[in-house]
């Protein structure tokens, strides 16, 4: 998962494993906290450039807009 | 003296419950000259069997006619309320709010409430970067879209578990 709208892909195809009983809550759960650490990661990103009037382009984000 | 023959004349049999009773207690036809063939009480004891008997049949008709109704009645309140905003603008809104302390907050804990159930982009925003603790004014449409499936996993896990 190198940007954002890979991981977007990985957790859309985790919940709809999750949906059929392919994989395990636990499974699920650790990949959605993973995910979560990734998310609040290149918010805290997103806020400091914001807090700096700044806009450059997040590598993480660049992909997608 | 009373006048036997036109109190007699003014009796009549009613054919329901076959009393004799007088002109006044029978109703008028909607004519308003004849009268009818049964007495006041039988009329409204028909009446009353008769709506008893139709009760479900036209509740059902009114709760039919409710449900094909309440989506346009919502879409015409829905419809006037944008109109009322794109003529005044987001002041008259913040006027509003602020004239309706109350109200505004009981409306914004319905709107979160909303969104908590349907995951909407607003609450999912809101989460991420909340307007008063955040400099962060457009957050990234993938980050939300992000937020969201976490969320519905970590909802769907606690539901299996």
């Amino acid at each position: 998962m190198k940007n954002a709208e890979e991981l977007r892909d990985e957790l859309a195809q985790t919940f709809a494993q999750l949906k059929a009983g392919a994989i395990k809550p636990s499974e699920a759960a650790e990949l959605a906290n993973l995910a979560g650490k990734m998310i609040s990661s290149a918010k805290v990103q997103v806020e400091y450039f914001a807090l700096r009037k700044e806009s450059p382009r997040i590598k993480f984000l660049e992909m997608a807009e | 003296m009373i006048d036997v023959l036109a109190v007699e004349r003014s009796m009549k049999t009613c054919t329901v419950c076959g009393k004799e009773k007088p002109a006044s207690d029978y109703r008028l036809h909607s004519d308003k000259k004849t009268v009818m063939r049964y007495c006041n009480d039988c009329h409204l004891a028909k009446r009353r069997a008769q709506h008893a008997a139709k009760r479900e049949e036209r509740n059902a008709q009114f709760r039919a006619r409710y449900a094909a109704n309440a989506n346009g009645v919502k879409d015409k309140m829905a419809a006037a309320r944008k109109a009322k905003y794109a003529k005044q603008g987001r002041a008259a809104l913040i006027a509003w709010a602020a004239a309706n302390p109350e109200k505004a907050a009981e409306a914004q804990r319905k709107k979160m409430k909303r969104g908590r159930e349907r995951l909407s982009d607003y609450y999912v925003r809101r989460l991420l970067c909340h307007p008063e603790r955040s400099a962060v004014r457009k957050v990234p449409t993938v980050l939300i879209e992000c937020k969201r499936l976490q969320l519905m996993i970590e909802r769907e896990c606690r539901e299996k578990r």
